[in-house]
């Protein structure tokens, strides 16, 4: 039979190396310049995301054709408007047609 | 709003890094609504990193996009200055350039640490360039009566304790700079140029020979100076070139003063003004009245002074009518004309001449075209002859026949040597042909003459009287002065008496004859020896 202290020892014991590991990779995160920049860029992102109440399934769909253009920050298709024409110009080959009916209503929420 | 403006609404307050890179590529993008509104939210983000980034693009912004940054923060201050304390050569290139476009004033005094001693060439001397420019400019203003002091007095103290630092960085453009930014009452300046100081030598040096025209303005403002020291003098009358003559002009004409007299008096007429320096043709009118105002101020030559001067008053116009009032002034403060020069030129045979021409037209027989064609001629051969100072006497006459001429009064007295008093004890060292020529003159300048001779011939002492008597004979008044005459004839001393008899000769009235008649029946004597010459001469004229 187990002991109910032991057992609160054991959870105890357990979250230990759990909360280091985050610890850890929250010190990593936070030294790493590169990393930072990363999740500051991302926030932006998300934040740009937001603000023109962009879905998941269409900042998966920007993600892509920014991708598809080797840029490296996606966050720059928000404020260049023929950055993101010539971007989809480029994945057009491999946009479904329901894609590239979502990249038009994608504009008029970025843009216009 | 539409979703592009309410991205950078959004950026405009997001946070640092992330933004920053999103903007860069905004700022180089062809669009140039894109472009401007990106540089709009890196102005109203204000900070030191987003400033970097304007100074870095800076050689890709259009004429617009850099106007927008004259009304930026003072964040954009600090970034220059930042990049003014390091040692980045390409930077320091754009961020000279920026400050000259957006007349960064208050970054001047950091300049000019560069200007005096970094170690490129090229970044030097564009910090020098950069440094005199913005100098300049805010000098003008403050020599246009635009100052603003807040700006232009920090600016000038740098500039002045860098001139004190003169024998270490030896760069003249850096003193240009101090003195195209000052006025000529600055303290600042007067402090420098103060006698003892180190300074002085090296301004001095440059005010002489500086080719900036903002240098040279100021050293034109100084003629307008209450205390002007020799050495300043001795620059503005020795500078020669054409920009400094052009300037010197309107800053006499623009404000012209009492202390601007009595200076241009003192050094003489500038060497700029000059004959062989300038050429009056290819000035404005208003330049050549001011010019000609010049002249009669400090023209040594006070003939061609007054020449000058005459003319100048005689083509005023309402375009130079700020003018009339220091040319009036100085007519009437200009000095009396000498004597002896006056009197060669009364005597002078042109003037004569010049007076026949006008004699001529008098005989009414002859066709008028004739006369005006034969007064034209000997005018004409007058004149060529003719000295300054005749063709000035000849013109001061004719505009003193004038009653209302506004110059008459103070023509009479820069003539006065030429009055009956004047002359009146000079009349026995002429010869007759030369007396009557002034005579003549004298008549014409004085109005008072016939008075003063008629005074003179009552005068209590003899010598006095027989100085009348020469003179009414030189003038030509005899008739007019008979009574007096025939009451020495009766009454006086001996050769009093005699002397009268032989002026009466040329009077033509008929007492006098009479006298003269009765004279000559008289007892031999001096007396009727000269009742019966002057009898015998009056008689050769009527016949």
């Amino acid at each position: 039979m187990i002991h109910p202290g032991s057992l609160t020892s054991y959870a105890v014991l357990a979250a230990v190396p759990i909360l280091a590991a985050l610890a850890g990779y929250a010190v990593y995160c936070y030294s790493d310049p590169e990393q930072r920049r990363i999740g500051a860029s991302e926030r932006l992102w998300n934040q740009l995301c937001r603000l023109h109440r962009i879905s998941y399934h269409h900042q998966t769909l920007l993600h892509t054709i920014a991708e598809n253009s080797d840029i490296d920050n996606p966050a720059i298709l928000f404020v260049l408007p023929d950055r993101f024409d010539q971007a989809v110009a480029d994945a057009d080959d491999q946009l479904t047609a329901a894609e590239k009916q979502a990249v038009g209503l994608l504009r008029r929420q970025m843009f216009e | 709003m539409n979703g592009l403006e309410r991205t950078f609404q959004f950026l405009e307050t997001a946070p640092q890094d992330p933004v920053l890179e999103v903007l860069r590529p905004a700022l180089r993008t062809h669009q140039a609504v894109v472009r401007r509104r990106a540089l709009e939210t890196i102005v109203r983000r204000d900070e030191p990193e987003g400033y970097e980034l304007v100074i870095d693009l800076w050689d890709q912004f259009d004429g617009e996009a850099r106007a927008r940054l004259a009304d930026a923060p003072a964040g954009l201050a600090a970034a220059l200055q930042t990049v003014l304390e390091g040692q980045d050569d390409a930077r320091l290139l754009r961020a000279l350039e920026m400050m000259v476009t957006l007349r960064s004033f208050g970054l001047v005094p950091a300049v000019i640490d560069v200007a005096e001693s970094y170690a490129s060439q090229p970044v030097r001397v564009l910090a020098q360039r950069t440094v005199f420019d913005l100098a300049s400019e805010i000098g003008a203003e403050a020599r246009q009566d635009r100052d603003r002091p807040l700006v232009r007095r920090p600016l000038q103290r740098a500039l002045a304790t860098s001139v004190l630092r003169y024998p270490v960085h030896q760069q003249d453009r850096l003193v240009d700079a101090l003195l195209s930014c000052c006025g000529p009452n600055d303290s600042e300046l007067l402090t420098l140029l103060a006698p003892g100081t180190d300074t002085r030598e090296v301004l001095l040096r440059r005010l002489a020979t500086s080719r900036e025209a903002a240098v040279t303005e100021l050293l034109a403002a100084m003629v307008h100076r209450q205390r002007l020291c020799s050495e300043l003098e001795e620059r503005i009358a020795e500078r020669s070139d054409a920009v400094f003559a052009r300037q010197l002009l309107a800053s006499i004409g623009d404000k012209f003063s009492g202390h601007t007299r009595r200076n241009l008096a003192l050094m003489g007429l500038p060497r700029c003004f000059q004959p062989e320096h300038l050429e009056p043709q290819t000035l404005s009118r208003h330049d050549r009245l001011t010019l000609a105002l010049v002249y009669a101020v400090s023209d040594r030559d006070s003939v061609r002074a007054l020449t000058r001067l005459l003319d100048a008053l005689e083509s005023l116009d309402q375009d130079a009518s700020e003018l009339a009032g220091p040319l009036m002034q100085t007519l009437l403060r200009f000095p009396v004309l000498d004597k002896d020069l006056l009197l060669r030129a009364a005597a002078s045979p042109g003037l004569a001449a010049a007076e026949r021409a006008a004699q001529v037209a008098e005989p009414a027989a002859e066709p008028a075209a004739q006369v005006a064609e034969r007064v034209a001629q000997v005018a004409e051969r007058a004149v060529q002859v003719e000295e300054p100072a005749v063709r000035l006497l000849r013109r001061a006459i004719h505009a003193l026949a004038e009653d209302r001429s506004p110059y008459a009064k103070p023509l009479r007295r820069i003539f006065s040597p030429l009055s009956a008093a004047a002359v009146m004890g000079q009349w026995d060292e002429l010869r007759m042909a030369t007396r009557r020529r002034i005579g003549r003159v004298v008549l014409q300048i004085d109005p008072q003459a016939i008075a003063t001779v008629t005074d003179r011939l009552r005068h209590p002492v003899l010598g006095r009287r027989l100085e009348g008597i020469l003179a009414a004979v030189a003038l030509e008044v005899v008739d007019d002065v008979c009574e007096p005459l025939l009451r020495m004839v009766a009454n006086d001393h001996l050769e009093a008496r005699v002397r009268a008899l032989d002026a009466l000769k040329f009077a033509t009235d008929e007492s006098s004859y009479r006298l003269l008649l009765q004279l000559s029946e008289g007892p031999v004597g001096a007396i009727r020896d000269a009742a019966l010459e002057a009898l015998q001469h009056r008689n050769e004229a009527r016949a």
